[in-house]
């Protein structure tokens, strides 16, 4: 769960809703001494920590790399306590929120995916400043027109000591394929030659993917995706003996998912569930004298300000899940490093075009111009947020720097709003419970909009209902991070083309379903930038939804530790954590 | 009298299983009844395809209709087969129940035990010594303890002793690698954030018990006789006094499994709270099912037990039929 979900406050809410608004209750907080003292003055994020990485090539670029330089550089970079890294240590990470599973095939929340990449690894990786593809399993690979052919790494190995081989890697993208296993992931496959047909039912075998040895894989396209080689961060390769045949889907009763073997740096030990995960260094990782910590334990601290607690008293070593309302708390421990990573993209509202009145443009860009996102990012974001630029998250290459953050105007909101026509009265904007700065946004949003006499229905409900109202399409204006691209742009093609699978505000638009379309085809990264340019464009200015803020995380580890680079990959400073280590 | 207990035993038992299939009918329909789909859990902004959900509902059984899933999972329960969480690794309910249920006892038990051993004696001071200083510092004090949300009273021990003093532990988590010396340490915070509200609560009882009693005619009638007024007090008057307290303590015992939710959370204690609270938001019906059920037993057992408690503390008390 990425959310702040905050489950235990949600009953201090409840209890003290009548007598204290929240801010109101935060403040209280703060002067008992709760939440540390000045919780409301604000730093913004130093310079060096939310450093955004600048554009780079993007996927598909024919490359071939050595393993071991790819990450060291970047990792070491950002040591910043002294110290060489050496083997030993352990690190207890504070989670908000538990992992659903750890099957690699059906895997999909951040917690989950963390895990599994730490057990299993990802065939391709991604460079955790661009965001560009790096290796992983795969050593390298070349690129023929639409052939593509992986070098797997020389001595990848299961922890359980026998060797990681192409089939394995062609047995788990037909498992994510396969239709019984109702992967996550299947979608993000269907461009190699004959998935589709395979995912169906109505072929024995995927055409395109092919073991040329133990150690090549060959993976021929449909056709160019510009996305393929960063989904390939969506392999993380099982044993092909111990799995074949088996279920594979999230029902699965098969020991293997209660303690798998993967090829990642780390190793099965227990599952607690709600409790400890735990994990050790596996013994057979390909990467020479990695990982340098001995285990890791994933500990899950449902309560946000319990988790700030456990920090501070030293309890665990580190957290992505602290709110901003205890920066300045933690800030001031003298034991602990505070980052704000980069930013992902932005949260705001997602209309659904489908409304007769929410399908006209100047309704859309009045909730636009009725918001004055500097001030909701001070008051509510603890100015460590800021408002939002876009669809695509800022760290990312294909990101337009031009764009600027919608122009706060309540007079021409007015105007908009009065060409529109009244409003009706029962439009119902949602946010999901415990995700205290959306909830906040939305009474945020209702007070600016009864400014210009515009009175929402504002819903705060239960995370599973916003997401199941939302892929039925049964809401006025949902979350806007339902669509949106933090790491691949080429997103934005199944949630904005007419008939993209994931388009939940029905936008259509000719222009950009053909612009879309040639983005995702684009090998050429300075051609798919200047596409996703355009494309961005035409969607701030059409607004099918509003991106309005940018939520900040806090990214928490203790001083003694060293060797990890702020990011908005999975995981955040851990997303390599083999490379983590103890430095005093 | 035995025969009398046994047939009594047997007959709440009887009654018992359609109470406990009334129960799984009633949570099967509330439960699906709810918005939200617990396929939706699997799933975040950027990947919730309706394939996907589709497929993942299927797999679950879910697209079958309710009376059907019900039936099937009443067949699997007969079976002694609680079925499999959604999410939570895929594990059995049961073994989801058993790793965490004896935590929660412990908690529990060590928190209604502090409390009663601090509760009775206070209560009866209060009590005998009316209206004194003594009793008005236990009011307030009860007060104050009944009126302060535990769950603030956690979060404030928790950043005074391990924050600020790092006295103790901030997390119960991880107690299982401390050595056995070392335990209490991850104990005491939450048993103690459990327990003052809950001393507050039975001291409360306990005096208005024992006031009660000690009105009564036959207290004056044993002091008449002449018996000392620790006779009096502990043989006569707690005595009559320890029926209501019973009451309540049953009442709070069967509350346990339901779990000290927002407790567990707040100090990671790896117990059913913790459990239940995300299953909840998930929509992870089997272990939502398989919980309340488990809480719904455990209320029918601690009912039986207070009975039976009834006739050793008052002989008036009989099962058998007049």
């Amino acid at each position: 769960m990425t959310e702040w979900g905050e489950p235990g406050q949600d009953w201090i809410w409840v209890f003290l809703h009548q007598q204290l608004g929240r801010r109101a209750f935060l403040r209280r907080a703060a002067e008992l001494g709760l939440s540390g003292p000045a919780l409301l003055a604000v730093l913004a994020a130093c310079a060096g920590e939310t450093k955004t990485p600048t554009t780079g090539p993007g996927a598909g670029t024919p490359l071939v790399a050595s393993p071991t330089s790819a990450g060291t550089s970047v990792a070491t970079k950002q040591a910043t306590p002294a110290g060489q890294p050496k083997q030993g240590g352990q690190i207890i990470i504070g989670t908000l929120g538990e992992a659903q599973t750890i099957n690699p095939f059906v895997s999909n929340e951040s917690e989950g995916n963390w895990r599994v990449k730490m057990l299993f690894d990802q065939f391709v990786r991604l460079k955790l400043d661009t965001l560009e593809p790096k290796p992983g399993l795969a050593k390298s690979w070349q690129r023929d027109n639409l052939t593509y052919t992986f070098q797997l790494q020389d001595n990848a190995k299961f922890s359980d000591g026998s060797d990681l081989t192409a089939d394995d890697v062609a047995f788990t993208i037909k498992g994510i394929l396969a239709k019984a296993t109702a992967s996550p992931r299947q979608s993000r496959f269907l461009s190699i030659q004959g998935a589709k047909a395979y995912a169906a039912g109505s072929a024995d075998d995927v055409a395109g993917i092919k073991v040329l040895d133990p150690k090549r894989l060959q993976i021929t396209l449909e056709q160019p995706d510009a996305s393929f080689l960063i989904n390939l961060r969506y392999v993380s390769p099982v044993p092909k003996r111990l799995l074949e045949g088996k279920d594979l889907s999230a029902k699965s009763q098969d020991p293997f998912f209660q303690k798998p073997i993967g090829a990642g740096p780390f190793k099965f030990v227990s599952w607690t569930v709600g409790g400890d995960f735990v994990a050790e260094r596996n013994p057979y990782y390909y990467e020479q004298g990695l990982p340098y910590l001995d285990r890791f334990t994933h500990r899950v601290i449902a309560d946000a300000q319990s988790l700030a607690n456990a920090l501070l008293s030293g309890d665990i070593d580190g957290s992505l899940y602290p709110t901003p309302a205890t920066y300045q708390q933690l800030k001031n421990n003298a034991n602990l490093t505070v980052i704000v990573p980069p930013f992902t993209q932005p949260d705001g509202w997602l209309f659904n075009l489908k409304h007769p009145y929410l399908s006209k443009k100047e309704v859309r860009q009045a909730v636009a111009y009725a918001l004055d996102m500097n001030q909701f990012a001070n008051d509510s974001l603890y100015g460590l947020g800021k408002p939002g630029r876009g669809p695509i998250a800022p760290s990312n290459w294909a990101f337009d720097d031009s764009i600027q953050p919608w122009p706060y105007d309540l007079d021409k909101a007015k105007q908009l709003l009065q060409q529109a026509g009244p409003p009706p009265s029962d439009i119902e904007f949602l946010a999901n419970k415990g995700n205290i700065p959306r909830e906040d946004f939305l009474t945020y949003t209702q007070q600016q909009l009864e400014k210009i006499g515009w009175k929402i229905k504002a819903s705060v409900i239960e995370w599973t209902v916003l997401v199941t109202r939302t892929i039925n399409k049964n809401f006025d204006v949902s979350q806007a991070t339902f669509v949106g691209a933090t790491i691949d742009p080429g997103d934005l093609a199944i949630q904005f083309m007419t008939n993209g699978s994931q388009n939940y505000t029905s936008y259509s638009n000719p222009q950009l379903d053909t612009l879309l379309d040639q983005a995702r085809k684009e090998l050429d990264t300075q051609k798919a930038k200047d596409l996703y340019k355009q494309i961005q464009r035409i969607l701030l200015d059409d607004l099918p939804a509003y991106w309005a803020w940018y939520r900040p995380f806090l990214h928490v580890i203790k001083k003694q530790f060293a060797g990890y680079v702020p990011t908005v990959e999975t995981g955040g400073i851990f997303a390599e954590l083999e490379r983590v280590y103890v430095a005093k | 009298m035995t025969t009398g207990i046994v047939a009594y035993l047997i007959r709440r038992l009887v009654a018992a299983v359609p109470l406990l299939l009334g129960l799984t009918l009633l949570l099967f329909v509330l439960v699906h009844l709810a918005p939200g789909d617990p396929v939706a859990a699997f799933v975040s902004e950027q990947s919730a395809s309706p394939e996907f959900i589709e497929q993942a509902r299927k797999n679950f059984g879910l697209d079958k209709p309710l009376p059907v899933q019900y039936v099937i999972y009443l067949s699997h329960l007969l079976h002694g087969d609680l079925g499999r969480a959604y999410g939570f690794g895929g594990k059995p309910v049961l073994v989801l129940i058993k790793e965490r249920v004896t935590a929660t006892l412990v908690l529990q038990a060590l928190a209604i035990t502090l409390a009663l051993l601090c509760a009775i004696p206070l209560g009866i001071i209060s009590a005998v010594r009316q209206y004194s200083v003594l009793d008005h510092t236990a009011t307030v004090g009860a007060f104050i303890g009944l009126a302060l949300p535990n769950f603030w009273l956690a979060l404030l021990l928790q950043f005074y002793l391990s924050v600020k003093l790092g006295w103790l532990p901030a997390l119960s988590a991880g107690q299982a690698q401390a050595p056995l010396a070392e335990r209490w340490k991850f104990v005491l915070m939450p048993v103690l954030a459990l327990a003052l509200p809950l001393i507050a609560y039975f001291t409360r009882f306990v005096r208005s018990a024992m006031l009660e009693v000690l009105r009564q005619d036959y207290l004056t009638t044993a002091r008449a006789k002449g018996l000392s007024e620790r006779v009096v007090l502990w043989r006569h008057a707690l005595r009559n006094a320890l029926i209501p307290l019973i009451t309540v303590t049953g009442l709070q015992v069967a509350h346990i499994v339901g779990g000290a939710v927002i407790i567990e959370q707040i100090f990671a204690w790896p117990g059913l709270g913790n459990l239940t609270y995300e299953a909840i938001t998930r929509r992870d019906y089997p272990v939502i099912l398989g919980v309340t059920l488990l809480a719904g037993v455990f209320v029918v057992v601690v009912n039986i037990v207070v009975d039976l408690l009834y006739v050793l503390v008052d002989p008036r008390v009989t099962f058998d039929r007049a």
